[in-house]
């Protein structure tokens, strides 16, 4: 694993004003074989152990050294990227409550940011108590057919808190199997006890974590031969947390209830697969083509229903 | 200063009559021959040292170059090659294409001594061009107005003002294709030029109509525009769409969701399946209902105009003019897509495109695409003159009255004849309004497609009336409460004298103009707007923001004001104005503001409210339902403080209703009559509010001002709305004007937030707020259908009464935040489930 900024000689000759938001950052993930338990634990998963960490954040605005002091390994197995985060924090006793999970602004959260395509944006907040939020762009909701699951864990330490994504291969749309894959990137952090926003890929003189042009890059280096086959066939199929994610929305929309009456076969199949679906897996086939059944009963019965009001309001 | 022209004077300029003197450098006399070839690496490009002391001593320059890019810079390359330079001198002037055109000038501060720089980061976007195509850039600094403007294409795409750009901080030579060392240019830089002065647009124009003309050859075309140019090139790739669509026709049209969340602008590719489309409306009797075509046509249609035929039901004759809808139902205006700025004060210096207004008269505003601006016809009795409505300023004069004599802004009352261009797709706006007596059923008819009043084609037009009226819009959570549709609607010191001439803002209207708002309102359904009282009467005359020893004076209501105030009340009644519920703007609290002492001003507060209340009863005959503005936005302190005077005002008599932010709607909830929250509406926080005994309406969801797009605002304030069980919404703002209502760029505070735009006959409508009347409507769809609910399910009838649970099934499990809520299917589910109940 190597790990290393673009400096070169501009950061040498150039004044801070030419290049205020710094010299662009890249990290090198590379494979492999160990998957890392999602379990929030970085320094305990031998998953983790050749990961390097990244460069240490700055401080939004300022690019100073922040007060919380943050980092974070990435590496991607044979169905999702993985990302670890490390946020030190001297006063745990003051990481924020969570009474209002929509505004995590306000929360201890790491925010991660990916472009994997133009226009997919892809955001993912998680917080120190365990709350999820994101932001999937209905492109990306397009390209996977609604296939946007991804899981994140972390846990709180003495002196700090971490936390683990799991970002499936197929939610970002890459095959690294071949040639390496390379985004661009940004992890950012809100230190709440501190009241101190913070990033990998410095932000400085900015004050949006979203601006894309301050992000740096990930580069998903290049599988193994020994592992190609296997990342490509993953990287086209939905990943079980995603299938997952879909099925529980279906099952908790009762705008679905009719169409799950009228399929109740495969609705309980679906319960009994998802009751036992092996999260760390891609090759969920029997999950994915069951959901896939009832997905186009919907989508058939949507179409029928416009064509019969169409019909009935304008006789043809 | 204004700039004042005629059309002759337009015409001249466009036809590139402008002598430009000889430039200080110039690589080549031919545009594209022996261009100076970048092969990406770093070092190419060329130095032009020769010209140095000329640009040194210069305070003014142009840059004007010819640029084919063939390669973008990617992630994989390195820092070093990250950008594509076209001109520089060293890297600390520079004026580059990274992943927008953006210019750096850094010089030295004469008072500090120290460097500054001024950075100009374009909006124009490297995936607004193709790789391998000729591209005209020209950078145009003037140093006395500090203004620096770049143009693409001869189109200005950025202009920026207080920027300073001297070029002779490093003393280094003129360096085109890249910095020294840094961000080669990989493509080839044509025909570059530089003036040590700032040309205008024209000039440019002329400058560069040999490299038009030779690139229109190339193209089969002949012009001699560089936006013609473009639009040629362009041309060439829409061809094979455009011949495919027409179905080897020489025009076609599409029809268009007008309500979508998507706006067309005239080269807009359209929908293969929306092309020769019936335009089809559902609507209720006494309903207004939208629709939309874009026509587009291969060759001029000169008066080009669309004309709407009688539309008949097929059915049996049901009684006097009752199967018959006249063509007068029907008003059609173009959609207009003008020069407006890129949103809000920070981006106003970008200049793009949108479909903003809806016109009678296309000839109204006239837009040069060359320079990026507006021009308005006014209407004068010695004649008419064009006037530029889209110039710099930095005068915030917020609502001033701007007199129609001086500015006679009229559009005409029915749609006009234009001069349809080839190519040029042009979107029609098409109002139904249902009559009350409409029976239901099918009616067909069509819009004729004429050019100089000969019918080419038609668009057939079928419209179901369906045969049920629609109830005043009523909440989610309780059928017996209604919603309240409002707006901020700004209206003061108008003028009621029968010769008075009036205003084109909100301030200063005559009789005439404030009947015409008020209509426009009305028949958007917006009955409860917020009403002006002259901002502070009665009550008391508020304190300074900043110095608490100003004001401090009990405010007496003159006769005068009193008058004035009866006959705004009176003119609304008039014209169908609900009073059941009267939202005063009272200057804040009644003027106390956030200043309220309860054992200093109790008792004048007392006064004020019951001196309010007394002036309502004699207007209206009843002050039930009158509620007082608190601050407007306040939070932390500002709003803890006025939490003293709403307790005392309640108890005193007073209703009050004020703007908050959610996080604070927990605060205030029970402490004051109606919160009006900005944000995404969400049931928690109807809850919160209704639990605690207030109501809660939405606003700034969001605000007005995104002219063009009539979507967020049917979307939020309809569905939106009435799922998360508020009881109304009212955004900011209807009709203000910060200086001149027609100009977008013209002060520093911010893009008019209106729905409208003022004229001397009334106003001029948007897409927006035709999207904020389809909100109201869908509100009366799905009210209708729970009224019919109810009665399905007391009555006898087992089948309705199944039907009925699972409609109501089906509306409980709609969520207006899901990802693709569409709320034009949602509403024609709502006609399927009520036209089922009421079999």
């Amino acid at each position: 694993m190597k790990v290393f900024s673009i400096p070169y000689f501009a950061a040498l000759v150039l004044p801070v004003a030419f290049c205020a938001s710094a010299a662009p950052k890249a990290y090198e993930a590379l494979y492999s074989d160990l998957k890392p338990v999602l379990d929030g634990s970085i320094m305990d998963d031998a998953a983790w152990a050749k990961a390097c960490w990244s460069e240490p954040f700055a401080q939004r605005m300022t690019g100073k050294t922040p007060k919380s002091a943050t980092r974070f390994k990435a590496l991607y197995t044979g169905d999702a990227l993985y990302v670890a985060a490390e946020c030190v924090e001297s006063e745990m006793d003051k990481i924020a409550d969570e009474h209002n999970a929509i505004e995590y602004w306000k929360c201890d959260v790491v925010e991660l940011f990916a472009i994997p395509h133009k226009e997919e944006m892809i955001h993912l907040v998680y917080s120190a108590r365990n709350n999820a939020n994101d932001e999937i762009p209905g492109a990306t909701a397009k390209r996977t057919r609604d296939m946007i699951g991804w899981a994140a864990k972390s846990r709180m330490l003495a002196d700090r808190w971490t936390v683990e994504f799991c970002i499936p291969l197929n939610l970002l749309g890459v095959d690294p199997s071949a040639a390496d894959v390379r985004m661009p990137f940004n992890l950012c952090r809100n230190a709440a006890p501190k009241k101190e926003l913070s990033s990998w890929s410095a932000q400085v003189g900015n004050g949006n974590f979203k601006d894309a042009n301050t992000y740096g890059t990930i580069i998903l280096k290049a599988t193994p031969a020994s592992a190609a086959a296997a990342v490509k066939a993953a990287a086209a199929r939905p990943h079980a947390i995603s299938l997952l994610r879909r099925w529980q929305s279906v099952r908790a929309d009762p705008l679905w209830k009719p169409i799950l009456r009228t399929l109740p076969a495969e609705a309980a199949k679906l319960d009994a697969l998802a009751a036992k679906l092996d999260l760390s897996r891609t090759d969920s086939a029997a999950f994915a083509e069951t959901l896939a059944a009832v997905e186009k009963r919907e989508a058939d019965e949507r179409v029928t229903k416009r064509v019969r009001i169409h019909r009935e309001l304008f006789g043809d | 200063m204004k700039r004042l022209f005629v059309s002759a004077v337009v015409a001249a300029l466009a036809f590139g009559l402008s002598a430009v003197d000889a430039p200080v450098l110039e690589t080549s006399p031919e545009p594209f021959a022996s261009p100076l070839v970048c092969n990406g690496e770093v070092g190419a490009g060329k130095a032009y040292p020769e010209i140095t002391s000329a640009l040194d001593a210069a305070d003014d320059f142009t840059i004007s170059m010819w640029v084919k890019i063939d390669r973008f810079p990617t992630l994989d390359d390195k820092k070093a090659k990250g950008a594509l330079a076209l001109f520089c001198r060293g890297w600390r002037v520079r004026w580059d294409f990274g992943s927008t055109l953006s210019a750096q000038f850094t010089y030295k501060d004469e008072k500090t001594g120290k460097d500054r720089y001024s950075r100009l980061q374009t909006a124009f976007r490297r995936d607004e061009i193709r790789t391998g195509d000729w591209n005209h850039y020209a950078l145009v600094y003037s140093h006395s107005r500090s203004n620096v403007t770049l143009y693409v294409n001869g189109r200005v795409r950025d202009s920026y003002r207080g920027f300073v750009a001297r070029t002779d901080a490093q003393k280094a030579p003129v360096q085109l294709g890249t910095l020294p060392g840094y961000f080669p240019m990989n493509g080839e830089i044509g025909r570059t030029r530089i003036w040590t002065r700032a040309l205008g647009a024209d000039e440019l124009f002329a400058a560069e109509k040999d490299a038009a003309r030779t690139l229109a050859k190339a193209f089969g075309g002949a012009t001699d525009s560089i936006a013609d140019m473009v639009a040629l090139r362009n041309r060439c790739r829409l061809d094979a769409t455009d011949r495919e669509l027409s179905g080897g026709k020489s025009f076609y049209w599409a029809t268009v969701d007008p309500m979508a969340n998507e706006t067309f602008l005239p080269d807009a590719r359209l929908d293969k399946t929306a092309v020769g489309r019936p335009l089809e409306v559902v609507a209720t009797p006494g309903e207004y209902e939208a629709a939309s075509f874009i026509i587009r046509s291969f060759d001029d249609l000169p008066d080009f105009m669309p004309v709407v035929s009688a539309l008949k039901t097929d059915g049996r004759f049901l009684g006097l003019g009752r199967n018959v809808i006249p063509p007068s139902a029907v008003d059609v205006r173009i959609v207009k897509t003008l020069v407006q700025s890129g949103g809000g004060a920070k981006n106003r210096h970008i200049r793009v495109m949108k479909p903003a207004v809806l016109l009678h008269d296309d000839a109204l505003v006239k837009v040069d695409a060359e320079t990026m601006d507006n021009y308005i016809r006014l209407d004068f009795p010695t004649g008419t003159v064009c006037q530029c409505i889209s110039e710099w300023g930095d005068k915030l004069q917020f609502e001033y009255r701007i007199s129609p004599e001086k500015w006679p802004i009229h559009d005409a009352e029915t749609i006009c004849p234009l001069d349809l261009k080839r190519k040029f797709g042009q979107q029609y706006w098409l109002t139904l309004k249902i009559p009350e007596n409409a029976a239901p059923g099918l009616y067909r008819g069509n819009v004729a497609l004429t050019s100089r009043g000969k019918k080419f084609g038609e668009i057939p037009l079928k419209l179901r009336v369906l045969p049920y009226e629609l109830p005043v819009p009523r909440t989610n959570y309780d059928l017996s409460r209604k919603v309240y549709p409002g707006v901020y609607y700004r209206h003061y010191g108008h003028d009621f004298r029968p010769d008075a001439v009036g205003s084109i803002t909100s301030r200063g209207r005559n009789e005439r103009q404030f009947r015409a708002e008020l209509r426009s309102l009305r028949s958007h359904g917006i009955l409860y707007p917020t009403i002006v009282m002259q901002f502070v009467f009665p009550g008391w005359n508020w304190n300074d923001f900043h110095d608490s020893s100003k004001g401090g004076v009990e405010r007496i209501v003159t006769d005068e004001q009193r008058a004035y105030f009866k006959r705004c009340m009176d003119i609304m009644k008039e014209e169908g104005f609900p009073t059941d519920q009267l939202l005063f703007h009272s200057g804040g609290n009644w003027g106390f503001r956030c200043s309220y002492d309860r054992t200093e001003n109790r008792e004048v507060l007392k006064r004020s409210i019951e001196a309010s209340k007394k002036m309502v009863r004699d207007i209206v005959g009843t002050d039930e339902g009158l509620q007082f503005y608190g601050v407007d936005e306040a939070g932390g302190q500002w709003l803890l403080n006025e939490l003293e005077l709403w307790k005392d005002a309640r108890e005193l008599g007073g209703h009050i209703f004020t703007t908050c932010m959610r996080q604070d709607i927990k605060l205030i909830a029970g402490r004051i009559d109606t919160i009006v929250s900005s944000g995404v509406p969400e049931q928690r926080f109807s809850k919160i509010a209704h639990d605690a005994g207030s109501r809660i309406w939405s606003y700034a969801n969001p605000q007005a001002g995104s002219k063009a797009q009539a979507y967020p605002y049917r979307c939020n304030f309809g569905f939106g709305v009435y799922f998360m069980n508020y009881d109304g919404f009212s955004t900011y703002a209807w009709n203000v004007s910060a200086t001149h209502p027609w100009n977008d760029f013209d002060n520093p505070l911010e893009p008019d937030l209106a729905f409208v735009i003022g004229t001397a006959d009334g106003v001029v409508e948007t897409p927006a707020f035709e999207g904020y009347r389809e909100a109201v409507d869908d509100l009366r769809y799905a009210t209708k259908l729970r009224e019919e609910i109810v009665k399905a399910k007391a009555g006898g009838d087992a089948r309705k009464k199944e039907a009925a649970e699972a409609a109501e099934a089906w509306l409980a499990a709609l969520n207006p935040l899901a990802p693709g809520f569409d709320p034009t299917w949602i509403r024609l589910q709502i006609i399927d489930w009520t036209l089922q109940l009421l079999k």
